[in-house]
C-alpha cells in the first residue's frame, strides 16, 4: 500500500479520516514503468490540481510515516517536505512539494503494519503490502 | 464475409504511426502503391518505389489463403521487374519492404470463407483458381502492437488461477478503456491480477480490490504482486475490500480514467459478498475478533453489476471509461444490458464461444457528474428489462449443464460413447471384484495359518 491508495480510504465503520498508519516495514521502489515518459509527476500534479487529492490524508501519513522512513530508508529517500496546507501553483514551494509528493505517493510501500481507525480504535492489518478493510458479518449493518 | 484488410486513409504519418503503436489487434500498417482488382489492374496502376540508395526486400503477404512459394515468386516478379527499387536487396531489416498482398474473404468466425483444401488436405478444385477480392502493392510503413500479446503471454507467468484471463482479450479491454501512460486504472474485481496487468503494460497506475484474501495472496507463488515484480512492472495498489461495500471503505470520487474488470458471474468463481443470512448470528468473542474469518453470502448477479454500475458512475472522471465482460446463451439481448444514468453505452462486442455461448465486451463512458443523494434512485435503474435480464446471466451455469447433459443424452441414445463406457465401467467393476476376492483369500488364507 502506497500512500496514494491510503488518501483514498476511509474506515468503513465510521467514515473516521484519514486512517492511521502503524508501519513496521516500508519498503522503497523506484517507479518506472514500461513506457517511461517522464509522466508520473504529472500524474501527481494532475491528482492534485484536479482536486483528487484530500490535503489532510497526505499531511496525516507522511507524519506517521516520517520516522520510519528516516530509519529504515536513510539513503534512499531523503528531502520530503509536505506543508501543512495544500500548495498553490504559483507558491515558490510548488514544485518541490510535487517532487517530495512523487515519492510519498508513488514510491515508498507499506509491506507490513495497521491502518488504525482513529475513533473507535479498529485495527486493519496490512499483510504483504495488501491493507485488509474486510469486515466482519456483525459490523456490516 | 469480413474482409481482413482495411483500407483507410490517415490525415498524417505520425498519426498513422500512433494508432499502429496503440493498438493491440492490427498486425501491420502498410503504405498501398497500388490496387487493383486483378493483378494485371495493379501491376498496371503501380508506381516505382524507393530512393537512390536504399537497401530493399519484397514479400508476399496474404490472407485465408496459401501459395506455393513458386507461384509467389512469379507474382513478385511480375512488380519487381517493372519497378526494380535504384538499391541493393537486403533481407534483414532493409529501409524498404515491398509487399504484394492479395485478399480474400474470411467468415465470421475468422476462418476462409473459400478454403483451397478441405479439413483432409484434399483441394476444393472450385477455390483453387479463385480470384483474391483485391490485389494491393505496398510499402511495409509500421508494426502494429501485437508484440505485446506474445511478450506478456499468461504462459510466461508465475501466479495463475482459473480466472486468469487471456492477455490478448485483456490488452483490448484495456485499450478499448483508453489506457495509456499514467492512466489511472481501477479493477474492483482484480482476482489474479491479470486485467491490471495488461494495464501496467500500457502504463497504467493501478488499483485492484477483491474480497478474496486466498486469491489475492496465492498459495506460495507469491499472489497478485508476483507477475509485476518477475515482468519488472510497476506494483499495483491492492486493497482487500467488498466491492459491495466499496463506498464505505472508499471516500469517493478518486477520478479513475479506466474501470476494466470481469466481474463474477459464478460460472468459474462464485461470487460472494460480506455479510451473512443466518437470521441469528453468534456473537463473535473480542479475544478472537482479530482472527476470526468473516462470513459471506451469495452475490447475485443483478447486485453484482448494479454494484459496478454504480461504482464506476461515482469513481470515474467524466469522460472516462468503463469496461467489463458479460457471458450470455443466445436468449440476453443487447437490451438486457444493465444501465446507469451517468454512464452511456459507447462499445458492444459479441464473442461466439460455443454455438449456445458467448460472452460480450461492453464499453461505457461517463457523460454526467456523480450525484450522491441520487445513488439509490439510478441503482433501482440498472435493469431496464427488469430483473429477468440479470436472471439470465445467473443461471447461465445451470443451462450449460443441462445442455451438456441433454447432449450426452442423446449421444447414448444413438449409441457412441454409451458402449465404450459401458465396457471401461465394467471393466473396473470386474478388477475391483477380482482384488476384493483376492484379498479376501488372502485373508482367509492367513486365518488358516496355525
Amino acid at each position: 500500500m502506497r500512500l496514494l491508495t491510503h488518501n483514498t480510504l476511509q474506515s468503513p465503520l465510521t467514515s473516521s479520516y484519514p486512517l492511521r498508519i502503524t508501519a513496521t516495514e516500508i519498503k522503497y521502489i523506484k517507479s518506472s514503468g514500461l513506457m517511461p515518459e517522464e509522466g508520473e509527476k504529472d500524474f501527481v500534479k494532475n491528482l492534485m490540481e484536479k482536486k483528487k487529492l484530500e490535503w489532510s490524508g497526505v499531511v496525516g501519513g507522511w507524519r506517521d510515516l516520517k520516522e520510519i522512513v528516516e530509519r529504515d530508508l536513510k539513503g534512499e529517500v531523503e528531502g520530503i517536505e509536505i506543508p501543512e496546507t495544500q500548495p498553490r501553483p504559483n507558491d515558490p514551494s510548488y514544485t518541490k512539494t510535487l517532487k517530495s509528493l512523487h515519492i510519498l505517493l508513488l514510491e515508498i510501500h507499506v509491506i507490513t503494519g495497521t491502518l488504525v481507525d482513529s475513533s473507535n480504535e479498529r485495527v486493519f492489518k496490512i499483510e504483504g503490502g495488501i491493507p485488509n478493510m474486510i469486515l466482519l458479518e456483525d459490523e456490516i449493518e | 464475409m469480413l474482409r481482413p484488410f482495411l483500407l483507410c486513409h490517415f490525415p498524417s504519418e505520425e498519426i498513422a504511426r500512433s494508432v499502429a503503436r496503440s493498438t493491440v489487434l492490427i498486425k501491420h500498417i502498410y503504405k498501398v502503391n497500388s490496387v487493383g482488382g486483378t493483378e494485371e489492374d495493379c501491376v498496371k496502376n503501380s508506381k516505382p518505389f524507393g530512393q537512390s540508395g536504399c537497401t530493399w526486400k519484397v514479400i508476399f503477404d496474404t490472407f485465408a489463403s496459401k501459395f506455393p512459394k513458386s507461384s509467389q515468386s512469379t507474382i513478385m516478379h511480375k512488380f519487381i521487374d517493372l519497378h526494380k527499387p535504384p538499391g541493393q536487396v537486403l533481407m534483414k531489416d532493409p529501409t524498404l519492404t515491398m509487399a504484394i498482398i492479395h485478399e480474400y474473404p474470411v467468415g465470421i468466425s475468422g476462418a476462409p470463407l473459400y478454403p483451397k483444401h478441405n479439413h483432409k488436405g484434399k483441394p476444393i478444385p472450385e477455390n483453387i483458381n479463385r480470384p483474391p477480392l483485391s490485389v494491393y502493392f505496398c510499402s511495409l510503413f509500421a508494426q502494429g502492437g501485437r508484440d505485446r500479446v506474445e511478450k506478456y503471454t499468461l504462459k510466461k507467468r508465475t501466479y495463475l488461477g482459473p480466472t486468469s484471463m487471456d492477455n490478448e482479450l485483456s490488452l483490448i479491454m484495456c485499450n478499448a478503456g483508453l489506457v495509456k501512460s499514467n492512466s489511472y486504472v481501477f479493477d474492483p474485481f482484480v482476482g489474479t491480477g491479470s486485467i491490471l496487468f495488461s494495464a501496467s503494460v500500457l502504463g497504467g497506475i493501478c488499483v485492484g480490490t477483491d474480497i478474496d484474501t486466498r486469491v489475492l495472496k496465492g498459495k506460495g507463488e507469491g499472489g497478485v504482486m508476483r507477475n509485476f515484480e518477475d515482468s519488472g512492472l510497476p506494483l499495483p495498489e491492492i486493497v482487500r475490500a467488498d466491492n459491495s461495500l466499496h463506498s464505505r471503505v472508499f471516500k469517493g470520487e478518486e477520478g479513475f480514467d479506466a474501470i476494466v474488470t470481469d466481474p463474477p458471474y459464478g460460472i468459474r468463481a462464485g461470487a460472494r459478498k460480506s455479510g451473512t443470512t443466518k437470521e441469528r448470528q453468534k456473537p463473535i468473542p473480542d479475544e478472537h475478533r482479530h482472527d476470526h474469518i468473516p462470513q459471506t453470502q451469495i452475490y447475485p448477479v443483478g447486485d453484482v453489476m448494479a454494484d459496478l454500475l454504480t461504482v464506476s458512475a461515482r469513481q470515474l472522471k467524466v469522460e472516462g471509461r468503463l469496461v467489463y465482460l458479460i457471458p450470455s446463451l443466445k436468449d440476453f439481448e443487447e437490451t438486457d444490458l444493465p444501465t446507469h444514468p451517468c454512464l452511456e453505452l459507447e462499445w458492444v462486442c459479441y464473442q461466439p464461444l460455443g454455438l449456445l455461448l458467448g460472452r460480450r465486451m461492453v464499453v461505457m463512458k461517463k457523460v454526467r457528474e456523480w450525484k450522491g443523494e441520487k445513488e439509490e434512485e439510478w441503482k433501482n435503474q440498472c435493469w431496464p428489462n427488469g430483473k429477468e435480464s440479470a436472471d439470465k446471466v445467473e443461471k447461465l451455469r445451470e443451462q450449460m449443464a443441462l445442455a451438456a447433459a441433454k447432449e450426452r443424452e442423446e449421444g447414448e441414445k444413438q449409441g457412441w460413447g454409451a458402449k465404450k463406457q459401458k465396457t471401461k465401467k465394467q471393466r473396473k467393476k470386474e478388477m475391483r471384484n477380482e482384488v476384493e476376492i483376492k484379498k479376501f483369500e488372502d485373508e482367509d488364507n492367513d486365518g488358516n495359518k496355525p
